[in-house]
């Protein structure tokens, strides 16, 4: 089930989805989403989980 | 000697084909028939429909590559398959038309032994009216020709929101049953980030129209997340984007028509509506190539071998049932051709034997229903492994076990860039296992280790990474092979 509601489509209006609900990420957050250094460690843990997944996905057959 | 014959060189075709040429001794022919002299790493049209790549930046052409590898090319496209071979010669045949400039239109039959259909999506603008950017009047990113025309539209877009006229940018699925909805969403957020580069955002309003009934759902029904002790949902994580970035969404959008000035849509509850856009990059539904098949003595036999949809049959189960009776077991694993051992369909060609998202239909009887996505990690480990299949056949005899790659079992990396740039750059990625979700091995439908999202930076250097390895790996350079797919 969609947790976001649409807005009541009122006449002419689009229905566009209301996403008051949805959490904003405080300035902390994108700040971390923007360091080099945190974003580096990121990178390499995301590498080393697409490597996993690449050698669960062959160990799977 | 083996004749093995690869229809289509993209992701899953030229994976294939580079492979059976490593694990292949010379006395076995490879051939590749295509119709485009390019390679193209599809991904990276995003950027080049937003100027930040060139075309030149994301294809290079094949020739060189199969003549290095000691591949046959043939640049054509497949017109008809006889999987039992002629009334001349009980081998398979494979009908092709040229389409290179020296030998246009020139037709063959091609003999094999084994054969591999890689032939891709079909790209149906003609499903909605005035979509698409050849006879229609929205945008695409779907080739890197189609992205080089999107960009040059976004720069007029910009220019006119640079004289301070207000601009609606319109992006995503141009048809309830359009699948890549994760390409609709990054062009998006790439988008974006150019409008906010240029700093006229503030004047312009960027909607997502999509098909998808809820955010995130990308057409594989959505993601659950583990997030600091949390069950989340793709849903939220994506609506956070959408909220951050300013970007409106309208979901669970069939559009029935685009006009000069407006989109015409339907939306779940059944009820229309018309949304007025200066520029429209609308995804086209996806079909199988028009292929034809026959028997041995002429008869037409497509039904058999082709879904109506026009992607081929393959080792799934196509039973009709409900989507609560879906499961993981009904996708397929080695992509072979039901009644042939020597005819496989991979990548986007296989017919999927039912979405993967819930399908649903507007009280007008209009179907909602997002297709499957076949993402290149999936199409590439697919090719791999049926030429993993053929070469064992070939050296250790017809019984050799197939190799087994399904969707239910293995994972795919998708990361959906929300805008370029080594230190400013962002984007979306997000790790699945499995891509179909296996509700009964999983509570949630997936592993929850595997099963992650995150933005920022980092994603966008992973996006940057996979452009230049799957570029170097696709060129078939030293080592090319150690990179996985
Ligand atoms: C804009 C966009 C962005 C995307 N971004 C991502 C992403 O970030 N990550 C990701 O994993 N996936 C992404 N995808 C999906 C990815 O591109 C596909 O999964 C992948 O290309 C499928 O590979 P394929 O080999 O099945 O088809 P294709 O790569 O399309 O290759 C099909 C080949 O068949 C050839 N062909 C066509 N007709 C014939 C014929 N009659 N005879 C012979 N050959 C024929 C074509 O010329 C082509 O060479 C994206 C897709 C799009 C459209």
């Amino acid at each position: 089930m969609p947790e976001l509601q649409m807005h009541e489509p009122s006449p002419g209006a689009d229905p566009v989805v209301d996403l008051s609900g949805a959490p904003l990420p405080t300035k902390q957050t994108l700040n971390g989403r923007q360091s080099l250094l945190t974003q580096f460690g990121k990178f390499i843990a995301f590498d080393a989980r697409i490597m996993r997944m690449v050698v669960k996905g062959n160990k799977a057959h | 000697m083996a004749e093995i014959v690869v229809l289509g060189a993209g992701i899953s075709g030229h994976t294939a084909a580079l492979h059976l040429r490593r694990l292949l001794g010379r006395t076995h022919r490879v051939t590749v028939v295509s119709p485009n002299s390019k390679w193209n790493w599809i991904p990276s049209n995003i950027w080049v429909g937003v100027g930040r790549m060139t075309t030149d930046d994301v294809v290079f052409p094949l020739a060189p590559v199969y003549r290095r590898k000691g591949i046959d090319f043939h640049q054509a496209k497949a017109v008809a398959i006889w999987p039992q071979g002629d009334a001349d010669d009980p081998r398979g045949a494979v009908d092709v038309e040229y389409t290179g400039p020296d030998e246009h239109g020139r037709t063959a039959r091609l003999r094999y032994d084994y054969l591999i259909n890689a032939t891709g999506p079909r790209l149906r603008f003609e499903a909605t009216e005035g979509l698409g950017p050849d006879d229609g009047r929205t945008v695409s990113v779907c080739t890197a020709g189609h992205a080089t025309q999107a960009a040059t539209a976004l720069d007029a877009v910009i220019a006119e929101l640079r004289q301070g006229r207000k601009q609606t940018l319109v992006i995503g699925t141009g048809h309830g049953t359009c699948t890549c909805e994760g390409a609709a969403f990054e062009y998006t957020f790439n988008v974006d980030h150019e409008l906010r580069e240029a700093g006229v955002r503030d004047l312009a309003r960027v909607v997502y129209l999509s098909n998808e009934a809820a955010l995130g759902d990308f057409g594989v029904d959505g993601m659950v997340f583990e997030q600091s002790g949390f069950q989340t949902t793709s849903e939220l994580w994506t609506g956070s984007l959408f909220r951050e970035r300013g970007v409106e969404a309208i979901l669970g959008a069939h559009v029935s028509r685009v006009t000069p000035d407006a989109i015409e849509y339907e939306i779940l509850d059944g009820s229309t509506h018309t949304l007025a856009y200066d520029f429209a990059m609308l995804l086209p539904p996806f079909g199988g190539q028009p292929i034809k098949a026959y028997d041995a003595s002429g008869t037409d036999i497509t039904a058999d071998l082709f879904a109506p949809s026009g992607f081929m049959k393959v080792d799934a189960d196509y039973t009709v049932k409900p989507y609560e009776e879906w499961r993981a077991s009904d996708w397929p694993s080695t992509y072979a051709a039901p009644g042939y051992d020597n005819l496989w369909a991979v990548g986007i060609a296989f017919a999927p034997p039912h979405q993967i998202s819930k399908p649903q239909k507007t009280p007008n009887g209009t179907v909602i229903a997002p297709s499957p996505p076949r993402t290149g990690m999936p199409s590439g480990v697919m090719g791999k492994h049926v030429a993993m299949t053929i070469a064992d056949r070939i050296k250790h005899g017809p019984d050799a076990k197939a190799h087994e790659a399904s969707m239910a079992t293995m994972g795919a990396a998708c990361v959906a860039s929300a805008g370029a740039g080594l230190t400013r750059g962002s984007a979306a990625a997000m790790t699945m296992l499995p891509v179909v979700p296996d509700h009964q091995r999983y509570p949630t439908g997936r592993d929850l280790r595997e099963t992650r999202g995150e933005l920022g930076l980092h994603g966008h250097w992973v996006k940057l990474m996979l452009h230049y390895l799957f570029l170097y790996k696709a060129r078939a350079l030293p080592g090319w092979f150690l990179i996985p797919e």
